[in-house]
């Protein structure tokens, strides 16, 4: 059972189509490995044991009868608890919204059913996903699975999300990312994300946090999973306007391996400052990889990245203010401290600095857009840092002190002004065992050659295979 | 240009334009948070034109 439970989303399929294995039984192994270990990881804010195995019970007489399979056909994911779901609570990792039972399920709820999937429950997050660590008061907090012996976060927002998807308690998941909440966890939790562009995925169901910033993407533990999930929920949604019609690729055939001759802009200045040495290094050396398999490295600039924080803060705190307006008034006492502080902070950003956020992101925008003249794509860090313990606020990088939550959006969060698709993938591992990521950046609405670089890399290396001790007993106090 | 710098009063004041009734350790909290962020949104300035228009835009369909 252990077996199946780290099978890779294509292989589940392939091996449930061609009747190797069935939807229940595969189904079983995650709810068996959610009933085991989730009591210490707090991945999951709600599992729908009974609802699951009879969607896998469905899925089994679907292939029994040999009707016609979608992509993720019996396969078990989950979702982060702000994708609306008809009937079961989404609580936004809030108690404000702990009893919520929407009527109605996410637009990207019911591709991935219509793709087949089967869902096990709901993930747990930052409380309304305003925050990088991944923290929860309410719901308490997800356990690194890198870490047996200390709580350390997991990353986020979507922190149940990145444990679930290393601990293999679920095959994939959904993200959102904001600020960098698909990513983060991905990196810290040596997964796979990708946050696609600004307009590619539908955010009608989403629980918002930043509407103009919100990205929907796929969590799993390799870019060809990515590829599977992306296509299953990408395109045109008329219950959102952002939504583009541009034509959605099959990205699974476009991972060739392939990436000869392909230009690689490493983004050094800003994006590897104030990195750890262990990261750094784990960032070079996969330019290194990527120059063996054929790819030309140089490097290029993204200075506009230094505006970042206040362009970020301009648009995202009244767009999350005005979101939450009404609750902070009437029940303030319901939102965690650190939360509830950083919503009220959005009452204060007049209507002229956001205007000033959003002209400045027309800017980077640009800027960024001329760099892909020189380069198909970019790659940086994903965070400065690694997992942290639950509790620690400050870091100690290159001898500067900085804030863990400053620390960790600092090379995401341009990428949510600008809206370009971007991978994360692991790169290596610390000395202490704690994964590193590494950022693929994208021209807009080129989430091919992300994946297919992702994916490339992939077959050169085994960080992305490498599995947390979750299975081996923690160590007894020294 | 920096912002003149607030204080505990004009926060108040603010924050009850805004209906937030807010006790004194709750804006105390809040103060330097605010103050970074004028601060960080001050430091966009040097990089606008006055032409510069805003990336969102609405859109008729």
């Amino acid at each position: 059972m252990t077996d199946l439970v780290w099978r890779s989303i294509g292989e589940l399929a392939r091996a449930i189509a061609t009747r190797e294995v069935s939807p229940v039984e595969v189904t079983q192994a995650h709810l068996d490995r959610v009933a085991a270990l989730d009591g210490k990881m707090r991945a999951f804010i709600t599992v729908t044991a009974d609802a699951a195995l009879a969607a896998a019970k469905a899925a089994e007489a679907a292939v029994m009868a040999g009707e016609r399979l979608g992509p993720l056909h019996g396969v078990p994911l989950a979702l982060k608890d702000l994708y609306q779901t008809r009937g079961v609570r989404t609580t936004g990792g809030s108690r404000i919204l702990g009893d919520w039972l929407p009527e109605e399920d996410a637009t990207v709820v019911q591709r991935l059913a219509a793709a087949g999937a089967v869902s096990l429950g709901k993930l747990n997050m930052h409380e309304f996903a305003f925050g990088p660590e991944g923290l929860n008061a309410h719901y308490g907090t997800p356990w690194n699975p890198w870490d047996p012996n200390t709580h350390r976060i997991c990353g986020g927002s979507s922190s149940g999300s990145g444990a679930a998807v290393a601990a293999a308690l679920c095959a994939g998941t959904l993200g959102s990312d904001t600020g960098g909440s698909i990513r983060i966890p991905s990196a810290l939790c040596g997964i796979t994300g990708i946050k696609p562009t600004y307009g590619r995925v539908s955010r009608a169901g989403v629980l918002p946090l930043s509407w103009s910033m919100d990205h929907v993407g796929p969590m799993c533990r390799s870019a060809a999973d990515c590829a599977l999930m992306l296509g299953a929920i990408a395109g045109r949604d008329p219950r959102d306007p952002s939504t583009s019609a541009e034509p959605v690729p099959d990205w699974s055939a476009a991972l060739t391996g392939d990436v000869r001759g392909l230009r690689v802009g490493v983004l050094r200045a800003f994006f590897l400052e104030s990195t750890g040495v262990a990261l750094r290094q784990a960032v070079e050396e996969a330019v290194r990889t990527l120059e063996k398999l054929g790819a030309v490295a140089n490097d290029v600039a993204f200075a506009g990245a230094s505006l970042t924080p206040g362009a970020s803060f301009a648009v995202l705190s009244p767009e999350a203010y005005a979101y939450h307006e009404d609750w902070l008034r009437t029940r303030p006492q319901d939102y965690g401290d650190d939360v509830r502080e950083r919503l009220r902070v959005g009452a204060f950003v007049s209507a002229g600095d956001y205007l000033k956020g959003q002209r400045v992101r027309g800017i980077l925008r640009d800027e960024l857009n001329a760099a892909f003249a020189n380069a198909d794509v970019l790659v940086c860090a994903t965070t400065p840092i690694v997992a942290t313990p639950v509790g620690q606020t400050e870091v100690t990088v290159e001898h500067a002190r900085m804030a863990v939550r400053t620390s960790l959006i600092r090379y995401t969060r341009p990428f949510n002004l600008t809206g370009h698709p971007v991978a994360s993938v692991p790169c290596g591992f610390t000395a202490a065992g704690l994964p590193v990521g590494l950022q693929i950046v994208g021209r807009a609405f080129d989430e091919a050659t992300v994946l297919r670089v992702a994916d490339a890399y992939q077959r050169a290396t085994d960080w992305h295979k490498r599995r947390p001790p979750l299975d081996v007993p923690a160590a007894p106090p020294a | 240009m920096e912002p003149e710098p607030l204080t505990l009063d004009s926060l108040r004041t603010l924050a009850r334009e805004r209906g937030l009734d807010l006790s004194d350790a709750e804006l105390a909290g809040l103060l330097p948070l605010v103050e970074a962020g004028r601060g960080m949104i001050a430091a966009l300035d040097s990089a606008l034109a006055r032409d510069t228009e805003p990336a969102s835009h609405f859109r008729a369909q």
